[in-house]
Order: C-alpha cells, then structure tokens, then sequence
C-alpha cells in the first residue's frame, strides 16, 4: 500500500514559501493532508445545508427563499440535460404538489440519456477534447468514438474511479477490452504538431508536456506545469519530481513522420457492424471449405526465388524483375505497418516495387491491411499501388499474395482469396522500373542504402516469387460477400489509443524544459511529496492511475467534488478548480468540501449520488443572485450565462428543430462562406479541409457535436466563449460582447431557428393571438407572460410579424441565462 | 460585464483573477471607489498600433539588411562553425551554401539607411523608421514563432498582444473593439484565430476580424428581409424585457447586455461605413493602390488608418505568403510589390493627418529567412530564420532614421544590440505607457505576463 504521509519540504524555496505566504507552510497546506470528517453524527440529507449555512451564518446571512417551480425545472434542466424543458414537462411539475416532487424530477434528470451529453462537454474541456490536431497542419483526427465513450460511462454512472483507470490506463488493464482501450482516448487529444518543418521528438515531448499539464487540473488540481523547467516556485514539486511522472507518461509509440506523425491508433467498429462481418467471414469460409481455394504452386518453371525467413540480400542486380510477378508469402503478425519484400525506396529515387502492410506512413496507407506499389520509373512515381480491405494483423496466420499482371491488373489475394475491395491508384504500369537496391525480405528502405525500416515482426514464412501472374478464377458468390465485408470495414476507423512500448524509453530531466539538454535520469514515480514507497522502483501508468484513485490520496476526490460544485453553482468550494496549491484560493468551506469528498469515495465513487445529495440541498434550490452577489457570498445561488452550446441548444429546442439523437460522428452547421479559405484553413498541406454544412436533420444536432476545429473554431461558439481546447481549460471565462448579439441575431444558424419558431407560434391556428403569445413564452422562456408583456408583444406581433416575436423572446436575457 | 468601452484613462494595474473578471467584470472594479496602482509611470507617446505582419517570414537580407560579404561569397559553403548544431525546418545539407541578395541595396532618405529595391516606396520614408536588424527569436516553426511573436510563448493558450493592450487599456472609441485583425495575402501558411485570442483573458479581448469583402464583421448584416426599423424594434422590446428583469434580480449583467445590443445594433450601421473604402477620395485610394471591394493588403492599409482615425486600440494586418521555401525571386518580388506602395502610403497618409506621432507602426514577420539558399538554380528559396532578422517601427515614441543593432557578416546571428522578442514586446508596451512587468493576469496560480520573466525597453530606439 502507498504512503502518504506529508514528506516535510526541504528546498530552497521554502524561503520564499516563509515570506510570501506565512500561514501555508507546504508541510501545512490543507491540500496535502488527507480530508477530514469533522463531524461523524450529520445526517447525510443535511449535511451539505449545515456546511453551506454556517458559511453565510457567518456574515449574517441565510439563504434566499425557494426558488419559483417553472424556474427551478429550467434550471434542473439545463444543468443535468443540456437543454430548457418543454412546455409540459413544466406544466406537469407545476402541479405535482406531492412532497416528493422535486426529489422525483431530479432522478428523472439523472438518468436522462442526454445527462451524459450535458457532463461530457464539462470532461470535455478538461480533456482538450477536440476534432484536429492542432498546431499549424491542423488536421482532422477520429476522435468521436472516444465521445460516444464519455457520454455512455456518464450515462451508466461509471464509478469516477474507474473512469479515471480506464481513460488513464485502460489499455494496460488485463485482458482489456476494447471500450477500455478507446476510453485512453482522454491522453491522445494532446495537440501533435504534422508536417515537414516540425522536429518530431520536440512535439513528442510537448504531447507528454500537455498530458501532465492536463492530468495535473484535472485530477490532482495542481499546476505542475510550473515545475517543466525549474522546481515549482510554490508547491511542493521539484523539477525531478515533474520528470519523474513525465517518465510514465513517456512510453507511448510515436509513429511516422511528416503529416502523417502520429501516436498509436486502434481499428474501431462499432459492435453490429463487427458482428455482422464475423457472420459473413463465417459464410465465406463454408463457401472456400467447398470450393477449395487457390493453392500457388510450390515447383513452377516461373519460380524466381524461394525463402523461409527474413533476410537481407546482398546483389542489387539479382531479382529484378520488369514484367508480371507473383509475390506469395505466409505471414503472423499484428503490427501495423511493415514490409514483406521489397526493392523500393522512393525518397532515394530507387523504385521498383515493394508488397507489405500498411503503407509506409504516407497519406493513403491503411494500417494493418495489405499494400503494394510497382512504378516503372526508378526516379520519379508513375505506376499504380494498391490497398487491401481486411485487416491481417490480428495475430493469426494468413497466406497473403500480390499478382501483378503487366499493364493489365494488380490484385492482393488473402488466404486464397483475391481481395476485390482493393483500392487501387494510378494507372497498372507495363513494366517495373529496375531498383539499385538489393531485394530486400521482411523489411524496407528508406532513403538509405541499408534496409532497416518498416521491419517485419512476427512470422513470415513461405516466401515465393514468380515471374508469372497467376490469374484466379473469381468466384461470384465470394466476390459478392466479400464486396459486402469491404462495404461493413469501409466505416471502421482507426482511433488514437494510448500503447505502452515493450521497453520503456529512459527519462531524463530536461534542463529548462528545452528537449535537447538533458539533465540526471529519472526513474516513473509520483511526487516526492506524496511519499511513495520508492523500493518497490518504477511506477507504471497503470500504478499511476491506481494511485490517483487510491482512498489515501488527498487531492483526487475533492478536486472532483469540486468540480461538480462549480458545476452547479458557478463557482467552486475552492474558487481556483485547478489549483488547490500553495498559491491557489483556500476553499470556502473545507468542512463541506471533505465531507463531499469522503461522502464520495465511501460510496464507491458514484457521481450521481453526490449530486442527487447536492441537488436536493436547500442551497440549490434558491432563488438566484446576481454572480457577483454569489461571488462574494459562497452559498447563494448565481445566475450564470449559458455555455455557447446552451446557447445554440436552447435555440433549437425552442424552434422544435433539435435532433436529439446521442452520439456518432461529428457534425458541421451553417459557417460563414470563406471562413476557412480566408485563413487559408483549407489548403493542402495545412488541414486540408473543406467545411461543407451537414444536411438539415444532422446539422441541428445538439452543440457538443460540432466539429470542433481547434485553429478556426465556429465564430459562434467563440463568440461564446467556447474554448479551443488546444490545452485544458478548467473554468471557462464568461464574456458580454456586441458580437454575442450579432450572432444570436443574424448567424444564419440561429436565423433559422428564430424562424422555425415563428411558424410554430403562428402554427397555433385555433389560438387567439393574446394565447398564441402565452403559448410563445411557455415553449420560449417556461413561463406565462404578465399583462404589460403580453400588450407589448401583441404590439410587435401586429406591426412585424411572429418572425419579430420569436427572435426578441430567444435573444432576451433571461432565455441565455440560467437563473 | 465590460464592454469595448473601456477609455483611455483606465492604465490600470489589473490583478484581478478570471473569477473576479468573469463576473464583477472590469466595469465595476474601476467604477467603484478602490485606487489601482498605474500600469506605468510615464506618459504613453502612442495612443495605438498598427502591426504589419509578414505571415511566413520575410526574409532580411534581401529587404533591410545588406550583406556584402554574403554577396561575395554567395556559392561558398556556409562555415561549419557558425550552424555547428543548428538544424532547419527543410535545409537538410550539413553545409549549405552561402546566397547573396539577388537585389541591389541602395541609400535612401537623409539618414542614407540602405535598402533594397524590393521596397522602393518604404525607402522613401525611411526617415520616419528605425529598422532594427537584430531581432531573434526563440523557435523556427511557423506556428510557435507566431504565437511567440503575439503572445511571449511557443505555446498555445496565452493571450495576444492586442488582447493584453485590450485587457490593460481597452479601446479609445466605445462602439468599436480595441483590438481588430486584417488579413490579406496569398495562401500558404494558414492564420490561426489563436494568433488574435486572449487566451486566458476573457472572450471579449480577442481580435475581431474585419473585412474589405463580404460581411466587414461576421453576422453584422441582418438577415434577409429584415429591416433596420424591424431590428430597432426587436432590439427595443428586448432592452425593455432585459430592463424588467433587472428591476426583478438586480444583476448587473443584464444591464452590460442591454449595452451591448445597443452597441451591435449601432455597429450595424458604423461598420459598414467604417470599412466601406469607396468613400475615401480617389488619390487616397490611387496613393495606397486601394481597390473597394476586393481582398489586398493596400485596402487593408486603408482599412487599418480608418480604424485607427476611431480610436482602435490594436490594429493588426496579417499578409500571407512569405514562405518563401523556393522561388524566392518571384514570390518576395510578388509579395514585396503589393506591400511596399501601401506601407509607404500608410505612413505618409498618417503623417498628413498628424497621427503618426501617436500611431506606433510595426513592420516584420516571425522570422527572418537563411542567409543560405535552400534548392539551388534559379527556384532557389530560403529557409526559416530565428538567430537573426529586421524588423521595423515607425511613429509614436520611435526615433526615425535611425538602424539598431546588426546581424554578423553573413546575416546569420543577431550580434550587436541584440533585440529578443520579449524585449519588443517590452519596447511596444512602453511606447503605449505600459511597463511590461507591471501588465499581469493572475490564472491558474501565477501571475502571467506578455513578457513571462524577460524582456527589457530598447531604449535606444525610442525618440
């Protein structure tokens, strides 16, 4: 079991610490020491109201009175959906007078399918979730599956233990699924830096930089950032200690180059697509256990060479051959990208052909499945190359070929059968330009005269080749399953994963953070601070996610139980959501945040039971106060602006145009013309990205499915303050700008809901225009309008339309504002 | 909440947290009674900037820094001794050979400061500039070299420039944002809004674009069929709602939100004027070179005068494709020849009005270009450059005529009075009243400056 006592602090700086801030010596610091439960008898329906009460006690106040029903659904609303309530859903609460009521609402709320939408977006901003990579060359990545994952675990009430294992650790669990690998999507979303100019292992640093940086606010509320190039100033985490975590975090294959640099990636379908292939693998199977498939002779008069293993041959001269070919070989192996034989070395100017899997890291290459080239030109490309539709690096064997059939046709064939889902590019050539360099077996070159990349690892056996083309008979029925198999795999992706390397790289300090100069070794290992047991040595990922989670550590439930806090009343206990250091604010009530936080983790770490307490405390259900009143008072009830995506969901849950349906692919509204071109977003070469508007029904989905562009974000999500999420943000600013109004008023997107909800208001044919606008302020706002308001909109309605009337009702202030 | 409208006199020291802005806001910590200590103590000698950013890197041994020793040895392999260690963004030779300017330096002005012909105009108001030869800076790839340019750090996440100038002194006219980006060019590199954000600040600091073509401001134009009476209408039914329910809750937000409707809607009308070019008289728009209606950095150099004439704190033009990785004879000749006219119009335009005496104007890019040729023949190109580079700034607080510091024979490192980024950054601040340590923002427990721990004024330079 890990220690973790407080190690007294002896640097340096405790100096400064003694000047600066004399009453929060580290060894002191509340952050540090383990919470207590400070009063064993409360009840735990009271407990929260005690805590908050006593806090306003203090200055002499109490809370505000209840807040009004249809305010209070609004509000339930909002902060556990994502969106207003319609109109009878207010209704219905308003008259259930049952004591119970409120209590019944918040369960309903909680296990609404869209509450995982509503607490992912807050993940979200922590874990710098976002479509592209970022930087320059800001390319789109397949991160939505890890979305999906985030919505579902909030869903399913995934203990935040777990969740925290498995979006740390997941592949490194035993026999881990493939959810839990999917979940280590949280870590993949550093930004990486792609293309020519960038030094790869300067941006593999900052990636790992990024993943402290972000598993410092979002667990441990700590900055250690500060501690990347000298000791911390304030807290207790001397640079050692700050590479000593960056070595766990520092054995994640790095992959390719150029545009194409990329972390390690994992074939994702979803399940019934998976399925329904294993039913049509099945049924090809039976067919080819009939039929029998194609065996290659092992003697022919047109076999060149016949191998058993890898090797490297020495003669450039031998094996060059110019006309058809048949490259047979038996193969074992999960490794992504590799070569089986090869005489091409296309930087070098040196081609001929070269079959293998996955391509050799350039843009059209598909991990995992078969390719090949032939070019008839040595020192520039003309020739065609050809991309396989299954996967054949699951670890089985598999008899694989390439058939190139001059100036005719080039196939791949997979355990006797010709993959006719191939992809090929560019025109056959009728010859094959000869290679200065020597035939090559089980690896490649690149750019080099020896032939040392794109290594085979695994078996590769069997290895013939012919100056033949073999040409197959094609059985109709295979082809038919087969095309249906390549049309299942067509929607798979390849999603980025965290991978550990089988040897871990060795860590060094980084002087002044600078990726050249490296400093003393380091070995994995958390804090000095939180005292680990160091004879057990090295901390694994693993351990790290175990660590963070055990019940000892100080940090990690209060900092989630704060968040959660801030989640509902703007503010957190502790103000500062990602510094519970020396130098970040002193919680507000440190009894009620502890309370929280044993209260959390004695319930097995179960979300929905803290805010269920939260919730059903007498402090959320207040009228509201201003934010700056709830600032300066911990315990009053803030109105808050909605989040930019509130923003627009609201809009298109008032108009009726919201579809609500939960998760899948990212989607694209209506964006400025040019937006993109003018930021010279679209060209190739940077992100290579054309935004294109979604059809209608998929682009009024709900806002946290935006693709989100970190380098050209939607203006209107910016205009909200939405943030990039190039790093991990851990409270978003709330800004008041012109430009808010201009795009609540005129973005085409809110446009078109402002109208939609015109026609509905006017679509109330039996309703006199005095109900038409009781009903309008129902849908828009929960509410029946007085007397004075319905005179003013009968008014509008009579001079310009419900056009006029639906556009005032969504942009006024009490629509964009939770109250 | 704050607004755009925040006047002059507000050179206040603002340690306020992110909480504290988020919702106190601005507007009411400096309408209450408290003091705050001045950002800085003398007095600023520009009202506002006008940065023009070479987006790419431009290079400075063919603009504003001769080399005849380079000129002399162009072919030679570059001495091992001086790039022991360096690597470059697409130069992969061990030792690159040496490139003479392929244009002719010549002695312009009373100050007889050489150079080059590509910028025939801008020498004939040289008089007015302090070119500044020894710039470096920290990073060699696009993106971190901006951002370290606008922000004092290769990462991403802080706040620009404008945005700190937004945050610290706000805007000079209340219907206009303090900060407002240009951008013109030739795509090549692309312009990320991060370049213009705040950062940590809030939203409302972030550059605002504005346009020659198209909407000026996005979603300024209402939508089809509605007209100004009808948006005067809804606005004013909106206000009266919004001031009901101030008069219920009290929340000083909704009355920031009652302000800005108004300032949109009357932005709806402002902005078209302020960007509509047609209306300036025609040997303004012949001396720029400016066509209405069209996408060029000459109207964006019109634009940007407009803008400044009103008060706009932060005025910056981004001109793409200055990457000049190969065909650098005609890409800078291209690029040079729709900058140099407009620039040097700019200046003397400001001049007339007597404006160039409190308008700092900034010329240069994120970095220089190698003294080596990248490529060989005539396609020749230039690689990135961090060690060593030009710049250059004009008007409010700077001497004219004047050349600062020098890069070493062959242009490769910045070695007399060497200037790094952080320290213009400090120098700008300055010439707008503004000591850089002084400027802070407390986030996420420390308090974060523009110049993070560095940077001193270059004195030298200042009138």
């Amino acid at each position: 079991m890990l220690a973790f006592i407080f190690r007294s602090f002896l640097m340096t700086c405790v100096v400064i610490l003694i000047v600066s801030h004399p009453h929060s010596l580290a060894s002191e610091h509340w952050a540090f020491k383990a919470p207590l439960r400070s009063d064993i008898s409360i009840k735990k329906s009271e407990a929260i109201d005690s805590y908050v009460r006593s806090i306003l006690k203090i200055k002499n106040l109490d809370y505000r009175p209840l807040a009004p029903k249809y305010q209070l659904i609004r509000r339930l609303s909002f902060d556990l959906r994502g969106f207003p309530p319609s109109p009878s859903e207010v209704t219905k609460f308003i008259n259930d007078k049952s004591n119970n009521a409120w209590s019944r609402l918040v369960d309903e709320y909680l296990e609404s399918p869209h509450f995982g939408e509503r607490m992912a977006q807050n993940w979200f901003d922590l874990a710098r979730f976002a479509d592209t990579s970022g930087y320059a060359a800001d390319r789109t990545r397949n991160v939505w599956p890890y979305r999906d994952w985030v919505i579902k675990s909030f869903n399913e009430n995934m203990p935040y233990d777990q969740f925290t294992v498995e979006q740390i650790a997941g592949d490194m669990l035993p026999e881990s699924s493939d959810e839990q690998k999917l979940a280590t999507g949280f870590h993949r979303q550093a930004m990486q830096a792609k293309g020519n100019n960038p030094r790869k292992e300067e941006f593999r640093i900052k990636g790992i930089v990024d993943r402290i940086n972000t598993t410092g606010r979002t667990w441990l509320g700590l900055t250690l950032e500060c501690a990347e190039c000298h000791d911390h100033k304030y807290d207790p985490i001397s640079q050692k200690d700050y590479y000593s975590l960056f070595a766990i975090f520092n054995n994640v294959p790095h992959l390719s180059s150029g545009y194409n640099t990329h972390g390690p990636r994992m074939k994702y379908l979803p399940a019934n697509k998976q399925s329904a292939i294993d039913d049509l693998r099945r049924k090809m199977d039976v067919i080819s256990s009939k039929k029998g498939i194609f065996k290659f002779p092992k003697e022919s008069e047109n076999l060149v060479g016949k191998w058993d293993r890898s090797q490297r041959l020495k003669d450039s001269k031998l094996f060059s051959i110019t006309g058809d070919l048949t490259i047979v070989s038996k193969i074992k192996t999960t490794s992504s990208v590799s070569d089986i034989v090869s005489k091409y070395d296309f930087r070098a100017g040196q081609r001929s052909f070269v079959f293998g899997i996955g391509g050799e890291g350039e843009d059209n290459g598909n991990p995992g499945h078969l390719f090949a080239w032939v070019s008839s030109k040595a020192g520039s490309w003309s020739g065609a190359e050809i991309h396989g539709s299954f996967p054949i690096n699951d670890g089985k064997e598999h008899e694989v070929a390439l058939i190139f059939d001059a100036g005719q046709s080039l196939h791949l064939v997979v355990d006797g059968v010709i993959d006719h889902a191939a992809r090929i590019i560019g025109k056959v050539p009728k010859t094959i330009a000869k290679s200065n360099r020597p035939l090559s077996i089980g690896s490649g070159y690149q750019n080099s005269v020896k032939d040392l990349h794109f290594i085979f690892k695994g078996e590769l056996t069997d290895i013939l080749i012919y100056n033949k083309a073999f040409i197959l008979d094609i059985d109709e029925e295979l082809k038919e399953l087969q095309s249906q198999i390549a049309n299942l795999e067509s929607s798979s992706l390849e999603v980025p994963v965290m991978q550990e390397l089988e040897e871990p790289r060795e860590t060094h300090v980084l002087l002044r953070g600078d990726f050249k100069q490296k400093g003393e070794r380091v070995f994995p290992n958390v804090p000095d601070v939180f005292l680990k047991d160091k004879s057990k040595g090295g901390m694994n990922r693993l351990d790290f996610a175990n660590w963070l989670v055990d019940k000892k550590n100080p940090l990690t439930a209060r900092v989630a139980v704060n968040y959660m806090w801030q989640h509902f009343f703007g503010i957190g206990i502790v103000s500062t959501p990602s510094d519970f250091g020396i130098q970040g604010e002193l919680p507000s009530s440190l009894k009620l945040l502890d309370w929280l936080a044993l209260e959390f983790m004695d319930s097995g770490w179960d979300r929905k039971h803290l805010m269920r307490l939260i919730l059903n405390s007498s402090a959320y259900q207040q009228v509201s106060v201003s934010s700056s009143d709830a600032r300066q008072n911990f315990g009053l009830m803030p109105r808050m602006r909605l989040p930019a995506e509130q923003i627009r969901d609201h809009f298109l849950t008032v108009s009726g145009l919201l579809n609500s349906s939960i998760g899948g692919p990212s989607i694209f509204p209506i964006q400025p013309d040019g937006f993109y071109e003018e930021r010279g977003q679209n060209t190739p070469g940077n992100s290579n990205f054309t935004w294109k508007a979604s059809a209608p029904e998929e682009r009024y989905r709900k806002s946290m499915y935006i693709y989100w562009k970190r380098m050209a974000l939607h203006p209107s999500l910016a205009a909200f303050d939405a943030p990039t999420r190039q790093v991990c943000v851990a409270k978003r600013s709330i800004s008041n700008t012109p430009q808010q109004a201009l795009v609540t008023l005129n973005d085409p997107m809110f446009d078109e809901c402002s109208r939609a909800f015109a026609k509905k208001i006017s679509d109330f044919s039996t309703l006199s225009d005095r109900e038409k606008i009781e009903q309008a302020f129902l849908i828009g706002l929960g509410r029946n309008p007085v007397k004075e308001e319905i005179e003013k909109f009968l008014n509008l309605s009579r001079l310009d339309g419900w056009y006029s009337v639906a556009a005032v009702l969504l942009n006024l202030d009490e629509a964009l504002t939770r109250e | 909440m704050m607004n755009w409208a925040q006047d002059i006199t507000r050179r206040k020291l603002l340690t306020a947290s992110p909480l504290s802005i988020g919702s106190l806001g601005l507007g009411s910590l400096l309408g209450s009674n408290e003091s705050f200590p001045l950002i800085g103590g003398t007095a600023p000698k520009a009202k506002r900037v006008i940065y023009l950013f070479m987006s790419g890197g431009p290079s400075h041994v063919d603009t504003f820094d001769p080399k005849p020793l380079l000129n002399k040895r162009d072919g030679e392999k570059m001495p091992a001794e001086i790039i022991k260690n360096h690597e470059f963004a697409m130069i992969k030779e061990s030792q690159p050979l040496l490139k003479g300017s392929d244009w002719n330096f010549n002695q312009k002005g009373k100050s007889g400061i050489e150079v080059s012909e590509l910028f025939p105009e801008v020498g004939e108001v040289i008089d007015n500039i302090t070119v500044i030869r020894s710039v470096y800076s920290d990073t060699f790839n696009h993106d971190p070299a901006v951002m370290f340019m606008n922000t004092g750090s290769v990462r991403f996440g802080r706040p620009s420039l404008g945005a700190w100038l937004s945050y610290g002194i706000g805007s000079e006219n209340k219907d206009l944002p303090a900060f407002v980006v240009l951008a013109s060019g030739k795509n090549r590199q692309p312009l990320l809004d991060s370049y213009w954000g705040s950062g940590f600040l809030p939203a409302e600091h972030q550059g605002v674009q504005f346009r020659t073509k198209g909407d000026p401001v996005l979603f300024v134009k209402n939508p089809d069929g509605v007209s100004r009476e009808e948006r005067r209408r809804q606005v004013d039914l909106i206000n009266w709602m919004n001031a009901k329910r101030f008069d219920v809750v009290g929340d000083s937000e909704i009355n920031a939100r009652i302000s800005q409707y108004e300032l949109a809607f009357r932005m709806q009308m402002s902005v078209p004027e302020l960007t509509d070019l047609s209306r300036e008289p025609e040997y303004i728009k012949d001396s720029y070179g400016s066509e209405p209606n069209t996408v060029s950095f000459a109207n964006n150099c019109l634009l940007a005068r407009r803008l400044a004439e009103r008060g706009v704190r932060f005025i910056q033009l981004y001109d793409k494709g200055w990457d000049s990785h190969g065909q650098i004879v005609s890409d800078h000749t291209e690029r040079c020849k729709s900058v140099d006219k407009p620039i040097a119009a700019l200046l003397k335009d400001l001049k007339q009005r007597g404006m160039l005496d409190d308008t700092l104007v900034i010329w240069g890019g994120e970095f220089g270009r190698t003294p080596m040729s990248q490529g060989s023949g005539k396609g020749y190109g230039r690689d990135h450059h961090p060690h060593g580079f030009s710049m250059w700034m004009a008007g409010g607080g700077i001497r004219g005529g004047h050349v600062h510091g020098a890069t070493d024979d062959f242009g490769y490192f910045a070695s007399e009075d060497r200037v790094h980024v952080h320290d213009l950054n400090a120098t700008i601040l300055h010439c707008l009243g503004i000591e850089h340590e002084r400027l802070t923002f407390h986030h996420q427990g420390r308090d974060f400056k523009l110049t993070d721990e560095f940077g001193k004024v270059v004195k030298n330079i200042l009138s």
